[in-house]
């Protein structure tokens, strides 16, 4: 990315990937969005977009 | 003062990622970069791109796993906990992606076959998941003839498809850093022969699809 320039991602592809992907510290973290503290949470967590998380319920993983 | 954290990195790189404000918090060869905060982050298009442009900053300067936005943590202790706590996966995410970035490819459909409406009627339901299918089919086929063109490993490849409508599929290429100028003329190629959809690509950007 030094050399090369970076084109600007459009944000639905942006929300998807900072939202939904990128690694997570399993913890106590709190999740805010616009401004609304959604949930503190003290378990291990995987957070998801509820996008996501209804395409996981659709397609739970193979055995 | 919370912490927003904005990239893990091999602990012998932080101190000299840490810039702009950045703190590095290590333990047992691995560290985290964070932002030190007043509270929780507000999720705009502004804070995010923020985020972005500084994990992509930081990527620039050495291997590192991009954080999910909006990850708090209330002590520098805790986060050395979990650091340690989840020191070999990190390690191995952080060796698995080295100084590759990631590309972002979406390719839309020029004549979307499915509507984003709800059905009336059982039968209507039944026409749509029926078109909606035939429309996710189609949109393997091309991911698929677009991966072989490329010629990538299938494990620098994530894809989701049908992520939104009108569109058939999100595609991720981890890739070497040197390869960014080469690929972009392979999707570009691909793209002028391929009439069902078109492509576009961003980037490049941190690895946020081959950071778990």
């Amino acid at each position: 990315m030094n050399d090369v320039e970076a084109t600007e991602v459009p944000l639905v592809e942006l929300i998807d990937r900072l939202l939904d992907r990128g690694v997570v510290l399993a913890g106590g973290a709190t999740i805010s969005v616009a401004g609304v503290d959604l949930i503190e949470l003290r378990l291990n967590l995987v957070l998801a977009s509820v996008d996501a998380l209804q395409r996981s319920l659709a397609e739970p993983e193979a055995a | 003062m919370t912490l927003l954290v904005r990239a893990v990195v091999h602990a012998s790189d932080a101190s000299r990622l840490a810039t702009d404000g950045l703190l590095a918090v290590g333990a047992r060869g691995i560290a985290a970069l964070a932002s030190p905060d007043d509270g929780v982050p507000v999720t705009t298009e502004t804070s995010l791109r923020v985020h972005e442009q500084i994990t992509r900053r930081i990527h620039d300067g050495a291997a590192s796993l991009p954080a999910r936005f909006g990850t708090v943590y209330e002590t520098e202790d805790e986060v050395r906990r979990l650091l340690t706590e989840n020191r070999t996966r990190l390690l191995a995410d952080l060796e698995r992606v080295g100084g590759r970035v990631e590309l972002v490819v979406s390719m839309r459909w020029r004549n979307p076959a499915s509507e984003d409406t709800v059905a009336t009627t059982g039968r209507a339901y039944l026409e749509a998941r029926r078109v909606r299918m035939r429309e996710e089919d189609a949109a393997r086929e091309v991911v698929a003839r677009f991966v072989a063109e490329l010629g990538l490993e299938r494990a620098f490849i994530r894809e989701s498809i049908s992520p939104r409508p009108g569109v058939a599929a999100s595609v991720a290429l981890l890739i070497e850093r040197e390869r960014v100028g080469m690929t972009r003329a392979d999707i570009a190629s691909f793209a002028a022969r391929e009439s069902a959809v078109q492509v576009e690509a961003y980037g490049p950007m941190a690895p946020y699809s081959f950071s778990s």
